[in-house]
């Protein structure tokens, strides 16, 4: 009886040490931080390319079959999971060490012929836009090199940090999302029998937000994000700017990660259909700039949607119309598209930096979550 | 010696049960920012409310006027403080009859985290004379008032969720949060 509690206490000790270890780490166990700068901008898609010349999702199922193809069993495991919501809701605006929790493998656990393949599905999925969709996002990615190269910051900063994932598989049949993420950054582009069901949740952030050199290049992500907020803000008059003034503090988003669930009920601010023209289209080229993080036709697809509905969304900001400054905020609240952007102290760098998240009442998860 | 051994045996077990949850919550107990963390206890006849918040955003949501500096504002402010926590940390029973809630010494708390940088915590302490068996639910609105994206994540003392209070954009307050009953109930 006496040898059975010892063996019984061992054993309690043993597993109370690898579960707390496994919640410390987060169930992505099998993700690996390389913390390696990888200078995404010099990856070749050359050999993608040539297997994959088609567009759209025929082309991003080829790229996912290629990238597969003589990969090892366990990379393929992590890369490619059965579709789930609750995977789905993975993402973060952290760097690794706040949220251990992400899908997937990390861009460190490639190789450089693989990585081209990697390279070019959140291209496809995002478009080539300057300064938008995959350039936006290549850019994030020399920002957390940035943070690597010149910060002593233990966060788990570099682009080889990254997670890309398959949830569901990619086929012209069936459900599967494109997973892409990492510090600022998510990308959740979900398809359904080849055809884009939902493009959001989408975060972007920077930090840096002042304009950098990295990896080759002047790096300014978001600038556009910025200067259209304040375009549309201080192109309201006193009166329209007034009824758009929110009373509380928003030092962050509000449906941010792992809160889904936070949408407001009630819409606050100022009516786009009561505005005159121009300013409808300040909003429009606003909101436009979210949507081309999404390559065509269905960004124009979505724009046509939201601009539909423009006359019953809202825009609501706190803090100075300029958007340049810690606490500013404005939300674009519509039937169906949900923005924020909000201005924060930097982290890690003096200064300032934006966190911003592009969601779809409608559509977020492509309507699974 | 028998005797012995028999105390050494119920250390560990009881080592055995207790490491189990420690090392579990060992992630979800490293600091709460951004948000405010509330770890409640309960016993027989008490519940402790130990919060931790950050210090920019109730310097953020406080009234203007107050010294910016941590050290300056605990220094010499603490009845203010005091009675701004005691406004918004309350505990309804009951039909949602008010229970007196005290509050103790507020204490400054600075680090560096690896995912927010420098920060500065402070930590407050909440008692209240409730029996075990007595339903309660938490009113907490501390920085949430103005802050609208700040969370209060609640948890027990081992660190198991209890529930997270948020402000709501749609009915304009933070809805109270049932806690558990206490361990004797």
């Amino acid at each position: 009886m006496r040898k059975l509690l010892y063996i019984l206490g061992a054993v309690l000790l043993l597993a109370g040490a690898a579960f707390g270890i496994l919640a410390w780490r987060g169930s992505s166990s099998l993700a690996r931080y390389t913390n390696t700068n990888i200078h995404m901008g010099a990856v070749s898609t050359a050999a993608a390319d040539a297997l994959c010349p088609q567009t759209g999702h025929p082309r991003l199922v080829c790229l996912a079959n290629g990238l597969q193809h003589g990969m090892s069993p366990e990379l393929r495991a992590q890369l490619r999971r059965p579709y789930s919501a609750a995977d789905a809701r993975r993402w973060s605006n952290f760097p690794p060490v706040g949220y251990p929790d992400r899908v997937g493998p990390t861009l460190g656990d490639f190789t450089p012929a693989q990585l081209g393949f990697v390279k070019a599905m959140p291209a496809t999925a995002a478009g080539l836009a300057k300064n938008e969709g995959y350039d936006e996002l290549e850019q994030i990615l020399n920002a957390d090199d940035y943070l690597k190269a010149n910060t002593t910051d233990n966060a788990g900063f570099s682009s080889g940090n990254f997670h890309i994932a398959f949830l569901g598989t990619p086929a012209e049949r069936g459900t599967w999302e494109l997973y892409f993420g990492g510090h600022h950054t998510a990308v959740a582009n979900t398809y359904r029998d080849g055809r884009l069901i939902g493009a959001t949740p989408s975060f972007r952030g920077v930090e840096p937000f002042t304009p950098f050199t990295m990896n080759g290049r002047t790096n300014a992500p978001m600038a556009q994000e910025r200067d259209a907020f304040a375009a549309m803000l201080t192109g309201l008059t006193p009166a329209q700017q007034r009824e758009a003034k929110l009373d509380m503090i928003f030092t962050d988003v509000v449906v941010g990660p792992q809160r889904d669930d936070n949408f407001p009920t009630t819409r606050e601010g100022v009516r786009v259909g009561s505005l005159d023209l121009h300013r409808q289209q300040l909003v429009l080229a606003a909101i436009d700039r979210y949507v081309m993080d999404i390559s065509q036709p269905d960004a124009a697809a979505i724009l046509r949607r939201y601009q539909a509905e423009l006359g019953d969304t809202y825009v609501a900001f706190s803090g100075a119309p300029g958007m340049n400054a810690e606490n500013d905020y404005v939300r674009i609240d519509g039937p169906s598209v949900w923005i924020e952007f909000s201005m924060q102290p930097g982290r890690s760098i003096p200064g300032i930096h934006p966190h911003s998240v592009w969601r779809d009442r409608r559509s977020d998860y492509g309507g699974n979550g | 010696m028998a005797a012995t051994a028999d105390v050494q045996r119920r250390a560990l077990l009881r080592a055995g049960l207790y490491v189990i949850p420690l090392l579990a919550s060992a992630r979800v107990l490293a600091h709460p920012m951004p948000d405010t963390e509330i770890v409640v206890g309960r016993d027989a006849t008490t519940v402790a409310l130990d919060i931790r918040l950050p210090f920019h955003d109730l310097l953020l949501a406080s009234p203007p006027g107050l010294p910016r500096d941590a050290r300056t504002l605990l220094a010499g402010n603490q009845p203010s403080l005091r009675s701004y926590f005691a406004a918004h940390t309350r505990l309804l029973g009951p039909a949602d009859r008010p229970v007196p809630v005290t509050i103790g010494t507020i204490r400054l708390h600075q680090d560096h985290g690896a995912d927010v940088g420098a920060y500065a915590e402070l930590e407050v302490r909440a008692v209240a004379r409730v029996d075990a068996h007595v339903r309660i639910r938490l009113a907490y609105d501390a920085i949430l008032h103005r802050i609208a994206n700040h969370r209060a994540l609640v948890r027990d003392h081992r660190g198991r969720p209890i529930g997270t209070i948020r402000y709501s954009l749609a009915s304009r307050r933070a809805s109270p949060l049932a806690l558990p009953n206490g361990p004797s109930s």
